[in-house]
């Protein structure tokens, strides 16, 4: 994986992924989106929704009954602009930059719900081995990361 | 005859420089360490959201990796509670701090 899953072309931002890498990703979108639409397990979205006021009840209640909605809509609206895009004609998705930012939300997001599920630390990387438990999901996190990461390299143009 | 105002009817301004300054006194944005977000994103997040030099984004990133957390921005109520929002959308873990 020392390639990048971006380059970045006249057009835009061209993300390098077959078919197959774009249904899958268009999959985990749909999951992301089931997961904010009917949030069965708070727990798992936690790091979805911070809390703001750690310390004032009053006000993180007034904060969440304003925002908290927004910041499921701005989410909903970055996922429906990413799968257009990955559902467009042609062998490969090309990305203006907002489209690209909404992409590595949407990406990053699907991440925080995978790593709260794994309950990742910082040391997980070099201590995961084959037979650990959880493995295809640990390898899918890490690809996410990958991609991620192109993501950011492409934008700031390194 | 020249009508007298009874001492009690006499509203002093009570000192209050207390309470001004809490309210001008800004709000503090503080982005916290987590083991998910990549230092690389983070350190884009803050510049594109701050406005800062990568090097300066490089600094702040550092000192929530290896800190905990830094202090990003400091700004009105209204703005701060906006900077949060913006950092929530790109899914880094944001609170608001204020001394009253």
């Amino acid at each position: 994986m020392t390639d990048r899953a971006f380059s970045r072309g006249r057009g835009g931002f061209v993300l390098r992924f077959g078919a197959e890498e774009r249904a899958l990703v268009s999959r985990l979108l749909d999951e992301l989106r089931s997961l904010l639409v009917n949030p069965v397990d708070a727990a798992m979205t936690a790091r979805l929704f911070p809390v703001v006021h750690p310390d004032r009840p009053d006000q993180e209640a007034e904060y969440q009954r304003l925002m908290r909605d927004e910041l499921i809509t701005s989410r909903l609206a970055g996922i429906d602009t990413v799968k257009d895009v990955l559902a467009g004609d042609g062998k490969k998705a090309t990305f203006t930059e907002d489209q690209l930012v909404a992409f590595m939300q949407a990406l990053n997001s699907v991440r925080l719900v995978l790593g709260t599920m794994l309950n990742v630390t910082e040391d997980d990387e070099a201590e995961i081995g084959d037979d650990a438990p959880l493995v295809p999901e640990y390898q899918l996190y890490a690809y996410l990361s990958w991609v991620l990461d192109s993501a950011v390299h492409a934008l700031s143009g390194i | 005859m020249i009508a007298v105002t009874s001492p009690d009817t006499v509203v002093l301004d009570k000192p209050s420089i207390d309470e001004s300054t809490a309210e001008e006194r800004p709000w503090v944005v503080i982005v916290w360490n987590d083991p998910i977000n990549l230092m690389s994103y983070v350190t884009f997040v803050l510049q594109k959201l701050f406005g800062y030099s990568l090097e300066k984004a490089t600094e702040l990133m550092l000192d929530v990796h290896q800190k905990g957390k830094a202090v990003v921005a400091s700004d009105s109520r209204e703005r701060s509670e906006m900077h949060v929002f913006r950092l929530h959308e790109h899914g880094l873990w944001a609170t608001l701090e204020h001394d009253d």
